[in-house]
């Protein structure tokens, strides 16, 4: 019960927030401006997800780790020459890696 | 064409975009059925969870705040502030899919996820050829995201014991993010949204509640509309 009840509290309240806008629950004539301002979103969670990623620890405070540095800069570098790609991801967790091991 | 071949060729293309990411996905999920197991979970547990919250971040923090004796109230306050995401992304979508309604505008909701709609407005916005159902598009590529969060994170509970430490398996999610966010950066208005919610993010990573995300989020979208506004270029 202490497990499976906020699960489900958490399952629910998640599918009601992803089913409000989708589901046409909430339907209303969404003006210009939101809808300029959605197209911002992906760019944005994306970017604020990297950034935890890459340059914050588990303190939650600002690192600048080299592993994370090499890392990030070999995925960007494969992800803006060839596009988003398994290699960018492989690579990026190799460089990481690697530089992690040659820290050591 | 007739409808259904248009469905299924979208639904095709739309595989064809979701697959790659199931690269990044497998090592978090079995991270996530690893940890589960190491807490005491069983397996019905770990998969129920992934399974009824589909939420690889958001099932990460219970597992770390369920194992600190978090209440039912703060964890399930906390994982729904994280998920509120879900809803601009429904928002965001729901023009892109059209008519949707009953059982597949459901399935379509509960398939929401930050790889997902990624992956889906990725290829709406982009000037590459688009599929005739944007629907059935939506769903293949949001379908292997899917099968491969439930299998690696059950494939992680069974053998969550041999996964060795030393894998740098915790920076497997950013550099999927990285790599669906560099090709999006071309145009002016992107690159400074993108900048303002890194600068956010890091600035507010201490702010309880994983709000610190919300608001880069939203820093991100004004600085993003204020430069489009100001060069006078679409986003």
């Amino acid at each position: 019960m202490e497990f499976w009840l906020p699960v489900l509290l958490i399952a629910v309240g998640t599918f009601f927030i992803r089913f409000s806008f989708i589901g046409g629950r909430m339907k209303f004539v969404m003006p210009e401006m939101v809808r300029r301002g959605l197209d911002f979103v992906p760019v944005s969670v994306m970017a604020a997800l990297v950034a935890l990623g890459f340059f914050v620890d588990d303190q939650k405070t600002f690192v600048l780790y080299g592993p994370s540095l090499a890392a990030a800069g070999m995925a960007s570098l494969l992800a803006w020459k060839f596009g988003r790609d398994v290699l960018t991801i492989a690579a990026g967790l190799a460089v990481y890696w690697l530089a992690e091991f040659l820290l050591i | 064409m007739s409808d259904e071949s248009n469905r299924s060729s979208s639904f095709t293309a739309g595989l064809a975009t979701g697959c790659p990411i199931v690269m990044g996905l497998v090592p978090i999920g079995l991270v996530y059925g690893a940890a589960a197991g190491a807490m005491g979970l069983s397996l019905i547990q770990t998969v129920g969870m992934s399974l009824t919250i589909y939420s690889g971040s958001s099932q990460l923090v219970f597992l770390d705040m369920w194992g600190q004796g978090a209440s039912t109230l703060v964890l399930t306050l906390t994982c729904l502030v994280m998920n509120l995401r879900m809803g601009m992304y429904g928002a965001s979508l729901a023009p892109r899919l059209g008519e949707v309604s009953g059982a597949r505008s459901a399935a379509a909701a509960y398939l929401i996820t930050d790889e997902s709609y990624g992956l889906s407005m990725g290829h709406f916005l982009s000037r590459k050829a688009q599929p005739a159902s944007p629907l059935s598009f939506y769903f293949g590529a949001a379908l292997p995201t899917w099968i491969s969060w439930q299998l690696s994170g059950l494939a992680g509970h069974l053998v969550g014991a041999l996964i060795p430490p030393s894998w740098p398996l915790n920076m497997a999610v950013p550099l999927v993010f990285l790599a669906l966010l560099v090709p999006m950066l071309a145009r002016g208005p992107k690159l400074s949204a993108a900048a303002a919610a890194m600068i956010t993010a890091v600035a507010g990573a201490g702010i309880p509640m994983n709000l610190g995300l919300i608001l880069a989020v939203a820093v991100g979208i004004a600085a993003g509309m204020i430069h489009s506004s100001l060069s006078g270029k679409a986003a």
